[in-house]
């Protein structure tokens, strides 16, 4: 074998080898980097709950999503006290209003059953809905969003 | 400025302004991250023409930027997480116009790397100025606050006492508005260079 070869056999293998590392040191930092946000989501979800005054609410945990790198949303287990014993949620939906994207929970509880809740983590005006750029028309849309992503979990 | 090079100048800012979310917080993130896309990837397509790699010119930035878009994705999705969450599909658009900007940078080989860098420096810089204006206004206007990316969530800084902002300022139909101005406005001041160098000629 000539050494030009030896020289563009070598190159290839390294080239090879670089770039398989490097993929799976992205898969790897992808999982960290899912696993970081999904605990930040989950405190500023309780943390938006009690802002709300809804203090009975207490966040489990989150459920996997079945496209968690791409989804625009997140649903998590919730327990609530002083109702209907059984299974509660509470859906972070990525919304898309007038002034562009605000994240909006909704809950689904035994008793009250799907309702929208607040907007995620801002300090103020939970329910300034305007403010943010969304009618009664779009909170509709995401509340039938929601109730889809929760109808896909449950058939699971 | 040529047309078509004005054409897809404007098309890569006004692609970021109109569909990301109109506050400050958000404007310094998309900067940020168009910048470090369009100069890594030049970097990348320089050193690709230093070391006289041809045959993958074309298609090795694209997917370098591909790569740099995830890997700054999950740097983001680390250090801050809700504005990453809340950007939601709205990152992809940076690439885009990363890959615009790109598609106006002239490659040579017989032009130098500090004259090459200058250039597309003297592309970034007004357009840099330009995203974080219409950020800032928007936050300002429309919220009554200067808003920064944070660990939490965004950090509010109240602008002015007993002003909460005007919802519409903050709004897509606003954005367009004022997009539709500027461009206006541009387009009035390069017919009037053109007029100008006609006559001096």
């Amino acid at each position: 074998m000539k050494n030009e070869t030896k020289k563009n056999i070598i190159a290839l293998v390294f080239f090879c080898v670089g770039f398989l590392s490097f993929i799976i040191g992205i898969f790897f930092m992808l999982r960290v980097a899912m696993s970081t946000q999904n605990s930040t989501i989950q405190t500023v979800l309780q943390e938006s709950l009690d802002k709300i005054n809804k203090n009975n609410y207490i966040v489990d945990k989150m459920l996997p999503s079945h496209l968690p790198v791409f989804s625009t949303s997140r649903v998590f287990l919730i327990s609530v006290n002083d109702e209907i014993p059984g299974p509660a949620y509470a859906v972070v939906v990525n919304a898309t209003g007038m002034a562009g994207q605000v994240p909006l929970i909704f809950i689904q509880t035994k008793a009250k059953g799907l309702f929208f809740a607040g907007i995620y983590g801002v300090n103020d005006d939970f329910n300034n809905l305007k403010k943010y750029g969304l009618s009664s028309a779009m909170l509709k849309t995401y509340k039938n969003k929601a109730a889809t992503i929760l109808t896909e979990f449950s058939e699971k | 400025m040529k047309q078509n090079i004005f054409d897809i100048y404007i098309t890569a800012a006004f692609s970021l302004i109109i569909p990301i979310t109109g506050r400050m917080a958000f404007g310094l993130v998309t900067i940020v991250e168009l910048n470090i896309l369009v100069f890594f990837t030049f970097g990348f397509s320089y050193l690709l023409n230093f070391l006289d790699i041809d045959d993958l010119r074309t298609i090795s930035p694209m997917i370098f930027m591909v790569f740099l878009a995830v890997f700054l994705q999950c740097l983001l999705k680390i250090f801050f997480p809700i504005v990453a969450f809340s950007m939601g599909f709205s990152q992809y658009l940076i690439c885009f116009s990363a890959l615009a900007i790109g598609t106006l940078f002239p490659h040579s080989e017989k032009i130098s790397f500090k004259s090459q860098f200058k250039s597309l420096l003297s592309l970034m810089l007004p357009m840099s100025i330009i995203l974080f204006c219409f950020f800032a206004l928007r936050d300002v206007l429309g919220y009554g606050t200067l808003t920064l990316p944070g660990p939490w969530g965004i950090m509010e800084i109240k602008c002015f006492r007993g002003f909460d902002g005007i919802p519409f300022f903050a709004s897509i139909p606003f954005t367009f508005i004022c997009v539709g101005l500027l461009a206006a406005l541009f387009d009035f001041i390069r017919t009037k260079v053109i007029i100008l160098h006609r006559s001096t000629d």
